[in-house]
């Protein structure tokens, strides 16, 4: 007998007498990372703001004309939020391997790694734990600070910060219970944005004019 | 503004709640208190200061404002202008319908979304701002027990809700509205086109401004003008971001506030209609035809366009007036009245809806979503896609339209068929067969239906999957998922047993629901790779497989194939079945029949630990204890026992740590555990055996394994067995007065090299234990002679520590009477009543009194089976003669226990009437040395050579004169004076044989 979710009818449970392996929750652990979690109420609107400016900087970029994006310069604020990003970025893709992540199933995995952590609590991991939420607000606030930038002329960059924030919001999903739906719905829009952009990208990568290779100057010394 | 029906009232808030004042833009938010005592106090019905309207609850206030956020983002009017497409019908007739689909897809966003979240941000702060810092502090915490601010905490959820469901909202109409593939740029004459076409349209706007300051009379008709104001103003923003520019103007021309405030009255006025597929579809269609018959001249009329617009706008005044308008029409193509036929389902739905178990905001979201599928059905019908019949019953559809919203969004609860089947009393198959023949196509189940036919596919893949991990253990998951799909892509025969049909539901899972394709399948590379993990295991310890833990300890992984505990458990019978019918040599035989489901926890542990243990015990130290093929105990080989080295006292072998370091107690149950936490290696045996080698761990029975442990039975068992004694002693310790007993044992524990500088407390404690196990063996020998009653193999004098009271039955000293007052409730077991100061016929007296006798701890585990459920022998030891050995061991012990019954002969050997020190010792080393030196035992002598004074030893003589006795006989004695210098004593031939036994234990455990 195959079915899916709570609609079981004709199978009783024989099982009422095993409670051995019973789950075990420590509440104070929770504690720590459900933390200022009403605070983030502001958050969820600024979320929502971020997202809707990327999907309006992707129309954009889908609209606009191709010929004027190479030719643009990145402007100074733009480097270096990026720069930032990318080491946040490299030391948040560490952590997240050092807890098992491999590929998929991020907030599978770190829901496993909470309830080990829940379970047999190590200091070494609760800190772990905590950089990588303390990292992932600190991307996110990069995210924020991009998305006011128009990105449609930098589509290299829009990608990464679209993959970056669906990838986040599996994590906040995680930390954050209470906004579990919030973030899961905005991870759903964040794919769709993400599979949009892809499609864009190799629809683009035609376009591109060809660049000029430079030639290597040589001095000749007499 | 919004409605004002939910009004504040501070009458009937029970906390802090924060309120707001109902017209957009303003900026009027504050933190409502409820009345002192439900009366007491002003301002019972708050205001705005500004608008003086009554201000709203902000969490209500939110999910109104977005739904005119929505109605204003879809609205019907969203759709191209009809001018507009009437230009590029002429101009580009090939890049219309690229037109549309890039005008429906830049909708959104173009008509203000952003301006959504600047306005949402803002509330949300200044919400969390008029919240104390107390409330802010319990919010913190979600755990919080306090109630105080419930509403506030429901509040936030509410928000957060909100914010859900508009962007489900926007991103399941982006999946509807628009064909992601078909987006493509526009040319540059259509750009140049739009270009031209949005300043012209601009200019309009500007005059439309001057209109709308002369307000219409008619309510009515100036909404409608009002809306087609805002939709010219809206229609800018979406062309403007088709062009690749930023929205800007929407923000510029109108506020959102205003624009939103303005949607929400439209809404209300009915002059609103959310745009549908199939309104989008229809537009394609009448393109595509258009496109078709390739029709020109079409001319740009702006009265046409006016006409047109009022056409619409009425059109979506009522959904039920434009079924209304159409009635005759429709009636001819589906032969039913449509509006009746609407209505009636309509009812159904909402009768339906009232049985469903639901919270108001999912009614609310089933039933829109149910409208808007039960007129798409219509349309379909009226399109001739399918035909109505006369006598179609509206319940059935009702309950099939209830289903199919259910099924088709993930964010709704599900409601099954059966549980619709309980409701309309309709049966599931017709609700099912209705649902596939109109719906399933474009309502498709949001998960992946695991039907009847998966089980085979399961199975199928199972076996696909075994033979994959048992060739390669290595193999990764994700590799073998990625194979497994590129095998189901191509449709190869690698799986010769599955249909076509079954290849097609695969392949739409791998295509469609991916998500459920990759957790579905990694799960399953768990089971099988826990699968074989365990099972090797079993199959060396000689045990049947239990699924129930292994479902368990998945389901505490987060594996269960997308199902509930109880299906996934079928699931893992139904894969373990299905394996061993492949491979039955490989796999061990699993639980069947009534045991296991009622196998409880202890049961289990107790089958699993005893197998693995007996596998350890025959295979530690390459079968060092495989004597004559059977596992016995060295020490009792040794001594030459007959039962106790027989297969039948195997449960009674134990593990003993030679070394100091003992990191488990290697019990049968301990060694289950061990093995749960092992995650399952499938190398556990051979890593335990090599970590109990490494520990030099050795296997004894367990009369000689205690016989390792007491400390103190060890070092004083000459005095307690009184072993070896010279023949020239007495060669019964009990034949010696009670004071001499404890003064040897006094001597030997004083001079024994382990006790050195130990503390008189510690002293104090090893003579007690040796006292204890004097009364034991007293006791033991009077009643029951000289060995175990039962095997008669082991003996009081070597294994007196081995030997265990076992109660029949009773309440186990609670009620016993000879038991003290004070140690009631205190003494639980027999050797904590030698503890006490209890003497040797007390202690028979109260243990006659609970009901049981003494054995040795070997047939103490027999004896024990009856606590066992004897079934479990049969599982444990499968081989039949075995087991039938077993419980002829157990029916021989059980009739020759003998109960504890005899006190007539009982004396008390160890009671003792004087205190016993080292002055005492003192003396009677000097009476012994004043007569070895030929002199007489005098006061005089005894104070010189002890250096005290008379008194002392006059004192001495008169508090032990009886305990003195039993050494010296009286040669003269004062008549008058009872310590007389005149006194002569001389030692007794005894007395001196007592105080050579004396200096005998001194000696002995001196020299240890």
């Amino acid at each position: 007998m195959e079915k899916n979710g709570n609609n079981i009818v004709d199978f009783q449970n024989p099982f009422n007498n095993l409670y051995f392996l019973d789950y075990e929750t420590d509440s104070n652990f929770l504690e720590w990372y459900t933390l200022e979690g009403s605070e983030r109420i502001n958050e969820l609107s600024r979320q929502l703001r971020t997202f809707l400016n990327y999907k309006s900087s992707i129309i954009c970029l889908r609209f606009s004309g191709s010929q004027n994006r190479n030719q643009i310069i990145k402007n100074d604020n733009i480097i270096k939020q990026e720069s930032e990003l990318f080491s946040l970025s490299s030391r948040f893709t560490s952590l997240l391997k050092k807890i098992g992540v491999e590929e998929g199933g991020i907030s599978e995995k770190i829901q496993i790694f909470i309830d080990k952590v829940k379970t047999q609590p190590k200091n070494l991991e609760i800190k772990v734990l905590k950089e990588i939420k303390m990292i992932s607000s600190k991307i996110w606030k990069i995210l924020h600070i991009l998305s006011e930038m128009e990105l449609q002329n930098y589509y290299k960059l829009l990608n990464i910060t679209i993959k970056l924030a669906s990838i986040l919001c599996n994590i906040e999903a995680v930390f954050f219970t209470i906004y579990s739906d919030f973030y899961g719905e905005l991870k759903h829009n964040y794919l769709q944005l993400e599979k949009e952009l892809s499609i864009l990208l190799c629809l683009n990568e035609d376009e591109q004019f060809e660049t000029k290779e430079k030639k290597k100057q040589v001095r000749i010394l007499e | 503004m919004i409605k004002g029906e939910s009004q504040v009232s501070r009458k009937t808030a029970n906390e802090d709640r924060i309120a707001i004042c109902p017209q957009f833009g303003c900026s009027h938010l504050e933190k409502v208190k409820p009345l002192k005592f439900g009366v007491l106090g002003f301002r019972k019905y708050p205001k705005c200061s500004k608008h003086k309207i009554p201000l709203i609850f902000v969490d209500e206030f939110i999910g109104d404002f977005l739904c005119a956020v929505n109605a204003c983002l879809f609205d019907f009017s969203s759709i191209p202008p009809k001018n507009l497409r009437n230009l590029i019908k002429t101009k580009f007739p090939n890049e219309l319908i690229t037109f549309i689909n890039g005008w429906m897809y830049c909708n959104p966003i173009g008509r203000g979304a952003q301006i959504v979240s600047q306005y949402m941000d803002g509330l949300s702060r200044a919400y969390m701002k008029l919240l104390s810092w107390k409330q802010r502090k319990a919010l913190k915490n979600e755990k919080s027990s306090t109630k105080r601010y419930n509403m506030l905490r429901l509040a936030l959820k509410k928000i957060a809700a909100e914010y859900t469901a508009f962007l489900q909202e926007l991103r399941e109409n982006s999946e509807v509205l628009y064909d992601p593939e078909n987006l493509h740029p526009l040319s540059e004459d259509m750009q140049k086109f739009l270009k031209k076409w949005l300043k012209d349209h601009l200019k309009t706007i500007k005059s439309l401004n001057n209109i709308e300051q002369s307000k219409s009379s008619l309510q009515q008709s100036y909404l409608s003008v009002l809306k087609r104001e805002y939709d010219k103003v809206l229609h800018t923003g979406t062309c403007a971001l088709l062009l690749g520019k930023r929205p800007s103007i929407v923000t510029k021309a109108v506020s959102s506030f205003e624009l939103f405030s303005a949607y929400y009255e439209l809404l209300k006025a009915g002059i609103c209609r959310k745009i549908t597929r199939v309104d989008v579809k229809s537009l394609i269609e009448e393109t595509q035809e258009f496109l078709n018959d390739n029709e020109e001249n079409l001319t740009d009329n702006q009265e046409n366009e006016k006409k047109d617009f009022f056409n619409e706008s009425k059109n979506m005044k009522d959904e039920n007036k434009e079924y209304k308008k159409r009635e005759g029409e429709v009636v001819k193509v589906l032969n039913i009245n449509v509006l009746n036929f609407r209505q009636k389902v309509r009812n159904n739905l909402r009768i339906i809806l009232i049985s469903i178990k639901s919270n108001q905001k999912q009614k609310e979201i089933i039933w829109a979503k149910s409208l808007k599928i039960l007129d798409e059905f219509i349309s379909r019908a009226e399109n001739n896609e399918f035909i109505i019949p006369k006598d179609a019953k509206p319940k059935v559809i009702a309950a099939t339209i209830i289903y199919t919203v259910a099924t088709s969004n993930e964010r709704i609860s599900k409601i099954t068929m059966t549980k619709l089947e309980e409701i309309t009393t309709i049966p599931k198959g017709t609700i099912s067969s209705y649902y596939y023949r109109h719906f399933y196509n474009l309502f498709p189940r949001a998960e992946f239906h695991f039907g009847m036919g998966f089980k085979k596919i399961k199975n199928i893949i199972s076996l696909y999957l075994f033979r994959k991990i048992m060739n390669n253990a290595n193999n990764k998951t994700l590799s073998l998922l990625m194979d497994l799909k590129e095998k189901i892509s191509k449709n190869s025969n690698s799986f010769e047993k599955l249909t076509q049909n079954d290849i097609i539901l695969l392949d739409k899972m791998v295509n469609h629901h991916q998500d459920e394709f990759y957790k579905y399948f990694s799960d399953l590379v768990e089971v099988i790779r826990h699968l074989i993990n365990l099972t090797r295991v079993h199959k060396k310890i000689g045990a049947k497989f239990s699924i129930k833990p292994l479902a368990y300890l998945l389901k505490k992984k987060g594996i269960n194939l997308l199902h509930i505990f109880d299906t996934f458990y079928l699931s893992l019978i139904e894969i373990y079945d299905f394996l061993r019918e492949q491979f039955p040599t490989f796999l061990p035989k699993r639980f069947k029949g009534t045991l296991p489901d009622k196998l409880s926890r202890t049961e289990y542990r107790t089958i699993i630990g005893n197998k693995i243990k007996l596998f350890v015990i025959k295979h530690i130290y390459d079968g060092l204890y495989l004597i004559d093929d059977k596992v016995k105990c060295p020490k009792c080989h040794k001594e030459g026992l007959f039962i106790n080295t027989n297969d039948t006292r195997i449960a009674s072998l134990e593990f003993h740590h030679k070394t100091k370091k003992k990191e488990y107690h290697y019990t049968a149950r301990k060694l289950c555990r061990m093995f749960e936490k092992s995650n399952l290696n499938p190398y556990f045996l051979e890593d335990l055996i090599d970590q109990m080698e490494s520990e030099r761990v050795v296997v004894l029975c367990s009369v000689h394994h205690s016989l390792k442990h007491s400390k103190y039975y060890f070092h004083f068992r000459k005095i307690i067995n009184w072993e070896d004694i010279p023949q020239k002693f007495p060669q019964d310790i009990f034949l010696l007065p009670n004071e001499l007993i404890h003064i040897l044992i006094w001597i030997s524990v004083f001079n024994f090299y382990e006790n050195k500088g130990l503390s008189r407390a510690d002293l104090h404690s090893a003579r007690h234990s040796i006292v204890k196990n004097l009364k034991k063996r007293y006791i033991l020998k009077e009643i029951y002679g000289n060995r175990c009653p039962t095997c008669l193999e082991f003996n009081f004098s070597k294994h007196l520590i081995s030997f265990d009271f076992h109660h029949l039955e009773g309440t186990h000293f609670d009620d016993n009477p000879f038991i003290h007052k004070k140690h009631r409730g205190e003494i639980k077991t027999a050797s904590e009543l030698y503890a006490k100061s209890y003497s040797c016929s007390e202690i028979v007296k109260i243990l006659e009194y609970e009901n049981g006798g003494y054995l040795c701890k070997n047939c103490h585990f027999v004896i024990q089976y009856s606590r066992l459920d004897l079934q479990l022998l049969n599982t444990i030891y499968e081989d039949k003669n075995t087991v039938k050995d077993i419980l002829k061991d157990y029916n021989y012990v059980k009739k020759r226990f003998k109960l504890l019954k005899d006190e007539s002969i009982i004396e008390q050997p160890l009671n003792k009437t004087i205190d016993i020190n080292e002055s005492l010792i003192r003396y009677l080393d000097a009476f012994y040395e004043i007569s070895q030196q030929g002199l007489n035992i005098r006061i005089k002598n005894l104070m010189n050579y002890l250096g005290l004074s008379v008194g002392g030893v006059s004192a001495f003589f008169r508090r032990h004169w009886s305990f003195i006795n039993y050494f010296i006989d009286t040669k003269y004695k004062d008549p008058k004076s009872f310590t007389s210098f005149k006194n002569t004593y001389v030692l007794t031939e005894m007395g001196k044989n007592y105080i050579e036994l004396i200096y005998y234990f001194r000696d002995y455990y001196k020299n240890f």
